[in-house]
């Protein structure tokens, strides 16, 4: 069974994700926050990670680039999933996070909130 | 000496000596005899005819009255302006009176006059400010009767028939309520009063009055003097400054309304995600027959639609920009509430929550159950900054006092404090630094209209990782007043 790592702060969000990734075959490991997720990650060798980068402290970016820079992590796809991301939805975190991050590969996916669940299994299923 | 001689020393003595110009002209107008004051003034005046000498003219003065104390032998005065020996212009009081010979005729005329040049210019000038000065001035009597009123006054407020200064500034039929005069008269000593008044076009003028007493006779006032001045407009102006800020606030307002939608349209999002997830998640737990799955979704849209109800709520209050109720109220007592509000909350955080209130603040006219908003927003965030801090001792006080004239409130803590970007955007709708499910993104908006109704200021100084503190000040002289 594969496994899909999600770090995510809002609890709901996190029973959605697990529920809908449980449904459709793969296990899960929940982390509540990127510290956490950064050690499960290392622990439980997911094949997907799931992130929110807009968590409050917004250590999402600090955690997808660690995730990036790490060569035993490196290779696991990693969804963003934003959050609040300015007005309107209007994705500037994420851009931001794009144009600034150049030594770091984008992430393999992307999905804004809400999220579109059909997309998103696609998304993971083409990817693992 | 004998008496006659000294008689006579003293005639000759007096006519050089008196500080007045004295001519006796003959029956021709020709002087004949002058005396020292006058050859000082007018100069050489052998040989002179009298309107040669005072007026530098050729001709005999019209309705001389010199020719009319020959003609009838009778004294008259008048009051004449002339030239000195200099050609400068001055002004002067004539005295004619005849000078008759052993057969009853008027055989001279003695002219005597005094200068007046100064006392015309004084005169003139203080005419000139009395009527120009732009200030209503009038002299009133003990019963208000204007005896006396400027040029000012009389095109504003005169009209014919009305003699009382009630009846010309107020329109009114007996003396006034407020009346500044009657102390003066009372007193004796000078009163300022605000007074409104309608002018003769019936223009409603408001106008600043000074009341002097003028003149005093037997330890009382007879006349006082009225001088009032003219605040109409700077009234007028007032308004206008009142009703600019009253739109600036409103365009704020629908300018914030217009952002808060943006906002809220995002907010939503975020719930439309929660709602469907929960939707999802109870399907399901029905699907897998997971009682325990279908309880999780089911707190899920239970959470979320109590999201939506709290938005909603906070949002309507916002756009609809409810009124605020003023009444006079005490700063300190306010406070109080609100500490008390949450000392349980802080004692269960390990919190230490202070009032510091130094002195009694007066009461004053404010929106309490605003100001009570206000501060909860306050100390409720002062509270979640501590909360995510790691500094030990936690500590949020709360200040209440006044100072030049302004009642101050400060919330201090030793919270997460701010960095830059954050304190920019604070003030800014929807924008919460506290994760989804938490903070309407609504309650410093909230405080920062709560402190415009008072036409205060609210300022914030904050350190990242050391605190915050947020100054509200209202000044006494800015607060609305209970008339409005």
């Amino acid at each position: 069974m594969k496994k899909i790592l999600i770090i995510e702060d809002e609890q709901n969000v996190i029973t959605y994700l697990d529920t809908l990734f449980k449904d459709h075959g793969y296990g899960t490991v929940v982390a509540t926050s990127g510290d956490v997720g950064l050690d499960l990650a290392k622990k439980e060798k997911p094949d997907l990670i799931t992130l929110d980068i807009s968590m409050p402290d917004k250590s999402g970016i600090k955690v997808y680039r660690t995730l990036k820079e790490d060569k035993t992590l490196q290779k696991i796809p990693v969804v963003v999933i934003t959050g609040v991301t300015g007005y309107a939805g209007s994705p500037d975190d994420f851009k931001k996070f794009l144009s600034t991050r150049k030594s770091v590969p984008p992430p393999e996916g992307f999905m804004p909130k809400p999220i579109d669940r059909d997309a998103l299994i696609k998304m993971i299923k083409k990817l693992i | 000496m004998p008496k006659q001689a000294v008689v006579n020393k003293l005639r000759t003595e007096l006519f050089n000596q008196v500080p007045m110009s004295i001519a006796v002209i003959d029956c021709d107008n020709r002087i004949v005899i002058a005396n020292k004051e006058f050859e000082k003034t007018y100069g050489d005046w052998k040989g002179k005819m009298c309107h040669e000498a005072y007026k530098h003219s050729a001709q005999i003065c019209a309705g001389c009255k010199a020719k009319k104390t020959f003609e009838s032998g009778k004294v008259f005065s008048s009051k004449e302006q002339g030239y000195n020996k200099d050609g400068k212009l001055n002004f002067y009081l004539v005295r004619y009176f005849p000078l008759f010979d052993d057969d009853g005729r008027v055989a001279f005329v003695v002219e005597m006059s005094a200068d007046i040049t100064e006392q015309v210019a004084i005169e003139n000038e203080y005419k000139l400010i009395f009527d120009n000065v732009p200030c209503y001035i009038t002299v009133i009597d003990r019963d208000f009767r204007v005896v006396k009123a400027n040029g000012f006054f009389n095109d504003k407020f005169s009209h014919q028939g009305k003699t009382y200064c009630y009846e010309m500034y107020k329109n009114g039929n007996q003396p006034c309520e407020d009346c500044v005069a009657r102390e003066v008269f009372k007193t004796g000593r000078k009163q300022r009063g605000l007074q409104t008044g309608i002018d003769k076009d019936g223009t409603e003028s408001h106008y600043m009055t000074t009341v002097a007493p003028l003149l005093f006779d037997k330890g009382q006032v007879n006349l006082a003097i009225e001088i009032s001045q003219d605040i109409s407009e700077m009234m007028h102006l007032e308004t206008q400054l009142e009703q600019a800020m009253h739109e600036k606030f409103e365009a704020e307002r629908l300018a914030a309304v217009g952002q808060t939608i943006a906002g809220l349209s995002h907010t939503i999002k975020n719930i439309l995600m929660g709602l469907e997830g929960g939707m999802y998640v109870v399907n399901s737990g029905l699907k897998r027959k997971d009682d325990g799955l279908v309880k999780q979704g089911w707190q899920m849209l239970e959470s979320d639609i109590s999201r939506i109800s709290t938005i909603v709520k906070e949002f309507l209050s916002f756009a609809k920009g409810t009124k605020p109720n003023f009444t006079m109220a005490d700063p300190v007592q306010i406070a109080n509430d609100v500490i008390a509000l949450f000392k349980v909350v802080c004692e269960q955080s390990g919190i230490e929550l202070k009032g510091s209130f130094p002195m009694p603040v007066d009461k004053a006219y404010l929106d309490p159950e605003g100001i009570h908003t206000a501060l909860t927003n306050l100390i409720s965030n002062a509270i979640d900054a501590c909360l995510v801090s790691d500094n030990k001792k936690l500590c949020v006080t709360l200040f209440c006092y006044e100072e030049d004239g302004a009642i101050v409130f400060r919330i201090k803590d030793n919270g997460c404090g701010m960095d830059y970007d954050t304190k920019q955007k604070i003030f800014t709708n929807f924008f919460t630094t506290k994760g989804s499910g938490q903070g309407t993104g609504l309650g410093l908006l909230m405080t920062r209209k709560i402190v415009s109704q008072h036409r205060g200021k609210i300022e914030v100084n904050t350190t990242e990782g050391e605190g915050s503190e947020f100054v509200i000040k209202f000044l006494r002289k800015q607060l609305p007043k209970p008339a409005e």
